[in-house]
């Protein structure tokens, strides 16, 4: 092998007037970044670390300091440091570059460039803690003629709800996690494409099942235990191109979970084999309904790309009851660079343009949209449910509840912080029970700050916020880009 | 007891709620002319016999019923079964079996394109698809377990299968009657042809089974050597990526 051109991305600053030896670095870092001596020498190797900060957050004398490593390049502001490195990789292994997360790149965040309306003077502020405010949210088809079956609804009690994350992309303990966070505050979980393990089966009635392309663990007990079922089409991280989880991640239970043999890889086709069609998505739309009997809402997820609105207006039409749809920052746990960096369209615009088509043509009522990728606080819910969503799906959020610190290798399965990572020992490093809390509270913090929002327009029912696009302005935007969010410039 | 249904006397919704809350074990309905998601999603041990040409999805999501179709089947025969046994006495269209996990289909004529996609085993599941006669383009695409036997009995002057067969497979067998050109055939692929029928021990019974539902003479099926398709490298992805976070 010739020499490595990569330098180390963090280097690890121990300070040894701090460092007491313990050696609890060393026995949490599962990237071997921390080594000790028998004589008790300390020693790092800066080129294993990822940046996930177990060693210093656990470091009972904050003695640890994890720092960008100081390879300053001459500067170039085409050429950035990282597109270096990653020519470096690719030149050393002819790799396919594969990375996990969302688009960390600096495109403009619209939620950063529209500001929220308050009630002055001309009609009241309501003050959340003594009056009551409504929250609570029916996703599903709202339409229905006489004689026609009732449409099964989901009742959420927050517009909040928990994105597909399989189990085997994340541990079991994070699903247990937000399975019962999403049952205790009333709203839903979903498994994303590895099936439903047992253990979870408690939970079902606050479960969404997925049904992707690879169709792992899908037999009509798993459509009909759970509350809606989702097609998977597509996801924000990696429009147009399918799964694989490696075999590596695919321990005995997963692979019992998923219904395929244990560490085999387990490949999800870039399309449904069975949907080339908005006629043939009508046709799986009514499959699932059909083998449950029509008691279940079907969601269907595709990801935020150009001509989003026609494609919803299509998923409209072939029967889907919930269209979500995930924009271009929604993360994964593995996806191969270029596709996650480059393809898809901010969820802002997407969302703004769906509703608007699916109001223009009279088929707003017809199907609840639901928003993801890249909401990161109460205040990015207010704003895309102003810009017409019914409800958002979070899971970066979620996941840095629970401990997440963004280091972008969940495709390497080891997670310090067990969470993306089917490894024993790794994952019984989240306590789902703690996890449940720390969710849970996410979800009620987030609660209380959209009430105090709405409360301050003036508005007491989350009903009267979607699709308002008059609590909106926009900052620091151009003409066309106001146009496409359907809003006005502040100050007008 | 066995109830009967004229699909004439129906709608296609109102058909598929009669037969989905009849109580009887056997259910029988004539004259369908392209009705689908007939058996879909049943968890049960009935048995459904069915006249006429059936529409797309029949039986997928099911588990555990026998269907015998006599007529042409259409698209997604068998999609996503996990148990059962479907006997088509006629064609089907494309994907058949697609992501089957377990149950068996007998397919007495042709087969369309991407049969056996994404086919996987299971712990005691292992799915199987008999065709008589010939396979289009993409057969066992993306196949992760089982057993597809191809047998191109209807048209011995053609290859039984189409282009790009097994493409992406990485687990399964794909067992041909008569010795297939290579061109026909992805790169990962590893053919054996077969002479002496006792290496079709493990295909026997499939192949009686098939004669069985269908009137063939086994002697016909084995007048020629059968060829097994495998894959040569189950982990053909292992060494496409990179891993790096920047």
């Amino acid at each position: 092998m010739s020499l490595s051109m990569l330098t180390p991305a963090f280097t690890v600053e121990r300070n040894q007037d701090r460092c007491i030896g313990c050696g609890v670095c060393v026995k949490q870092c599962g990237n071997s970044v921390h080594h000790k001596d028998e004589d008790g020498f300390m020693w790092v190797i800066d080129k294993n670390c990822v940046g996930c900060h177990r060693c210093a957050v656990l470091c009972p004398t904050q003695a640890l300091a994890i720092k960008e490593f100081p390879a300053a390049l001459r500067p170039n502001s085409y050429w950035s440091t990282s597109s270096l490195r990653e020519i470096y990789a690719q030149a050393e292994t002819g790799g396919v570059l594969l990375t996990g997360m969302g688009n960390p790149r600096p495109f403009r965040s619209y939620f950063d460039h529209l500001l929220l309306n308050a009630s002055q003077v001309t009609n009241p502020s309501i003050d959340p803690l003594r009056e009551p405010m409504e929250l609570g949210t029916y996703l599903g088809s709202q339409v229905s003629s006489l004689g026609e079956r009732e449409k099964p609804l989901l009742k959420l009690d927050m517009p909040i709800m928990f994105s597909a994350m399989s189990y085997g992309a994340v541990s079991l303990n994070v699903q247990k996690s937000l399975a019962r966070a999403a049952r205790e505050k009333g709203t839903f979980w979903n498994t994303g494409e590895g099936g439903l393990h047992s253990d979870l089966q408690e939970y079902a009635a606050s479960t969404i099942v997925q049904v992707a392309s690879g169709r792992f663990g899908v037999n009509p007990d798993y459509l009909n235990q759970a509350a809606a079922v989702e097609i998977k089409i597509g996801q924000g991280a990696k429009p147009g191109i399918g799964g694989h989880l490696p075999g590596e991640k695919v321990s005995a239970d997963v692979a019992r979970t998923r219904m395929i043999p244990a560490w085999s890889d387990a490949i999800s086709p870039a399309p449904h084999h069975d949907v080339y069609s908005i006629e043939d998505l009508a046709q799986l739309i009514e499959t699932l309904k059909v083998a449950t009997n029509f008691e279940k809402p079907i969601s269907v997820k595709v990801a935020a790309v150009h001509n989003i609105s026609a494609i919803a207006s299509g998923m409209v039409r072939a029967g889907a009851d919930i269209v979500a749809i995930d924009g271009f920052r929604g993360a994964t746990g593995a996806a191969p660079m270029r596709i996650r960096d480059n393809i898809g369209i901010p969820i802002e615009i997407a969302i703004a343009q769906v509703d608007q088509r699916m109001r223009d043509e009279g088929i707003r009522d017809q199907a609840s949209l639901v928003a993801a990728g890249g909401i990161r606080n109460s205040a990015d819910v207010v704003k895309i449910l102003a810009l017409g969503a019914d409800a958002v799906y979070i899971g970066t959020a979620a996941l840095i509840a629970l401990g997440c610190h963004l280091c972008h290798t969940c495709f390497t399965g080891r997670c310090n912080w067990g969470i993306a990572t089917t490894e024993a020992q790794l994952s019984k490093r989240l306590n789902p029970e703690l996890g449940a809390v720390r969710a849970a509270n996410l979800l009620q913090a987030w609660e209380h700050e959209i009430k105090e929002m709405m409360g301050g327009m003036g508005i007491n029912a989350v009903d009267s916020l979607r699709g308002n696009r008059l609590m909106l302005k926009g900052i620091g935007l151009e003409q066309h880009e106001l146009d496409l969010l359907g809003i006005t410039a502040a100050g007008y | 007891m066995m109830a009967v249904f004229d699909a004439v006397e129906y709608n296609h919704h109102t058909l598929l709620e009669a037969m989905n809350q009849s109580p009887d074990e056997e259910i029988e309905v004539l004259n369908l002319n392209g009705q689908r998601y007939l058996g879909c999603g049943w968890k049960n041990h009935k048995s459904l016999i069915l006249h006429g040409t059936v529409g797309n999805n029949l039986g997928a999501f099911c588990e555990g019923p026998t269907i015998l179709l006599y007529g042409n089947g259409q698209e997604g025969v068998g999609n996503t079964m996990s148990a059962g046994e479907i006997i088509v006495h006629g064609r089907v269209g494309d994907i058949a079996g697609y992501s089957m996990r377990g149950g068996s289909l007998y397919i007495r004529d042709d087969a369309g394109y991407r049969l056996g996609i994404h086919m996987k085993a299971y712990q005691d599941k292992s799915p199987l698809i008999v065709v008589g006669g010939r396979s289009g383009a993409f057969l066992g695409e993306y196949m992760a377990g089982g057993t597809i036997i191809i047998l191109g009995l209807n048209d011995p002057g053609f290859s039984p299968i189409g282009p790009y067969c097994g493409t992406g497979m990485y687990a399964g067998e794909i067992w041909l009657r008569g010795e297939v050109p290579s061109n026909h055939v992805a790169d990962n692929i590893k053919a054996e042809v077969f002479q002496e029928k006792a290496r079709l021990e493990v295909i026997m019974p499939h192949l009686q089974r098939f004669a069985a539902c269908f009137g063939y003479d086994m002697s016909i099926i084995l007048d020629k050597p059968f060829t097994r398709l495998t894959v040569v490298d189950k982990r053909i992805f292992s060494r496409l990526y990179t891993g790096f976070a920047g």
